[in-house]
């Protein structure tokens, strides 16, 4: 886990010696220590500072997705403080409580640790220090990447049937038709065919964001990642009433601008209380979608703890 | 009467279901997408799905050691230690043991056949399941959750319910130890081959 940024960085099984969460291609450096003058090479806009040090697993905590421009003024970054903040980290063997303050969203925010056999569980506790209830975003930005990730080969299922492609267009390199809805896993494409969603795209290029309610029917929500060369499943499981969503974003070497620089491979599985990494505002005037809320309420000087599990095995 | 013979034959056609349905079926895995996983379809009209994974790969035995295709393209072949409990129990790299299903098939060959080990995801036990033929094909079935459905029959058509998917519903069609069922939804088909 990353001092700064409390990104999960990797979970390797150590049999196969694969970490299926996502290295970015470009080299890691502490989000304090990003400066926009300094470091072209991470781009220059809101997203930045989070990508100067992205690794694996990161936490989205406030918002999801990017700033306003005056959030973005005041210091917010693409998918808030919590990405970027410091933590006191505190280790023992098999256990490890990571705090950060978030004095912009005037949040606390503490993560625990335990290694259990082939489990990694996890428990998060945010706690409000306003006086006001607040609407809040909180998503488990887990990232897929290369070796694990391969075209044609990664398997992914999730229990989400009910679906939507993002209603935006991200341009030529997107498949899929924006808004339309679908079941799990042929999203439409704009040329009337529909994608797999549960391979791993063999275009030299695409993109695309889709989102997914777990279903309702169940009190967890789950995935399970699968690359059958190394026999490796990997995947995290949840409660529904935690995290209701699953939001998908595929991003295969598509952006052509600092870092991404058209090299990247990732399939980001973020499973959190938002459909979609769309902003505060966004979040709060869509209010519900497919019936799900696209937002939590923490109350004044209130806590709210979660616990989720991540797994890594080889099946066999 | 003759209405009458026709309603008779039409509540005998709903109530049975195909001798040569029942039994255990795993995806035909295609670059359009199959099924994807596992289903059981029983005699009672229930049926057992999984989504999960189907891996068919080349093995070969070499002394002590089960070789494995390359886990990348540049990779070498992965090495299994094997230990053999007895005949029927086969320890994978001293720590994970194998247990044979069913008879076994070829006493010269002791690995030829099908084989399960349990594994644990987060809330459930499972099993992986390994069958090993003896022209060096091997099929590797790994479930990620088995859920129950329903299923009936009326001629030609089926109508599957999965748990928390629109009933998949159209013509199937049983051709050697391949079946061809409608997807949820009905809009398109999915082909399984028995195991």
């Amino acid at each position: 886990m990353t001092v700064e940024g409390g990104h999960i960085a990797e979970i390797v099984e150590k049999k196969s010696g694969v970490n299926p969460l996502w290295t970015p291609p470009w080299p890691s450096i502490e989000p304090s220590t990003y400066n926009a003058e300094q470091h072209p090479e991470y781009g220059h806009d809101s997203e930045s500072k989070l990508l100067a040090g992205i690794l694996g697993h990161n936490l989205c905590l406030d918002i999801f997705g990017p700033p306003s421009d005056g959030e973005y003024a005041a210091g917010l970054t693409v998918h808030g403080e919590s990405s970027v903040a410091p933590y006191r980290i505190e280790a023992s063997a098999t256990r490890m409580i990571a705090r950060a303050h978030l004095p912009l969203a005037q949040l606390d925010f503490e993560r625990e640790i335990e290694l259990a056999g082939n489990d990694v569980k996890i428990r998060e506790k945010v706690t409000n220090l306003t006086g006001m209830d607040r609407p809040l975003a909180w998503t488990q930005h887990v990232t897929l990447g290369p070796p694990f990730l391969e075209p044609g080969i990664t398997k992914l299922d999730i229990n989400a049937p009910q679906s939507m492609v993002f209603p935006a267009d991200f341009g030529a390199a997107q498949p899929y038709k924006p808004g339309a809805l679908f079941e799990w896993p042929f999203a439409p494409n704009k040329d009337g065919s529909t994608t797999d969603l549960r391979i791993q795209s063999t275009a030299e290029r695409s993109a695309g964001v889709t989102c997914h309610a777990v279903d309702p029917a169940s009190e967890y929500g789950s995935f399970e990642a699968f690359h059958p060369p190394t026999r490796l499943l990997f995947g995290y499981s949840w409660k529904r009433a935690d995290f209701p969503w699953i939001s998908l974003w595929e991003e295969n070497r598509s952006r052509m601008f600092p870092p991404w620089n058209g090299n990247a491979v990732t399939r980001g599985v973020e499973f959190g209380v938002s459909p979609f990494a769309e902003g505060r505002r966004a979040m709060v005037e869509r209010g519900l979608l497919l019936g799900v809320p696209t937002y939590r309420w923490l109350g004044a000087r209130e806590s709210a703890t979660v616990h989720y599990t991540a797994f890594a095995r080889i099946a066999i | 009467m003759w209405i009458g013979l026709v309603t008779l034959v039409g509540i005998t056609a709903a109530a049975q279901i195909p001798s040569g349905l029942t039994g255990r079926w795993r995806s035909i895995e295609t670059s359009s997408g199959g099924l994807g996983g596992m289903l059981e379809f029983n005699d009672d009209g229930t049926l057992n799905f999984s989504p999960g994974a189907v891996v068919e790969m080349k093995y070969r035995i070499e002394g002590a050691q089960l070789i494995l295709p390359p886990a990348s393209t540049s990779g070498p072949e992965q090495r299994e230690t094997m230990k053999w409990v007895d005949q029927d129990h086969l320890l994978l790299n001293g720590s994970q043991t194998l247990s044979r299903q069913g008879d076994r098939r070829d006493p010269n060959n002791t690995i030829v056949g099908e084989w399960t080990a349990p594994y644990e995801m987060p809330g459930a036990k499972l099993e992986v399941r390994y069958f090993f033929d003896p022209d060096g094909k091997s099929l590797l079935l790994v479930p990620f959750k088995w859920q129950k459905g329903r299923y009936s029959v009326k001629g030609t058509t089926i109508r599957i319910e999965y748990p928390a998917s629109r009933p998949a519903e159209g013509p199937f069609r049983i051709e050697g130890d391949v079946l061809t069922i409608p997807t949820s939804g009905g809009t398109r088909q999915s082909q399984l081959r028995r195991y």
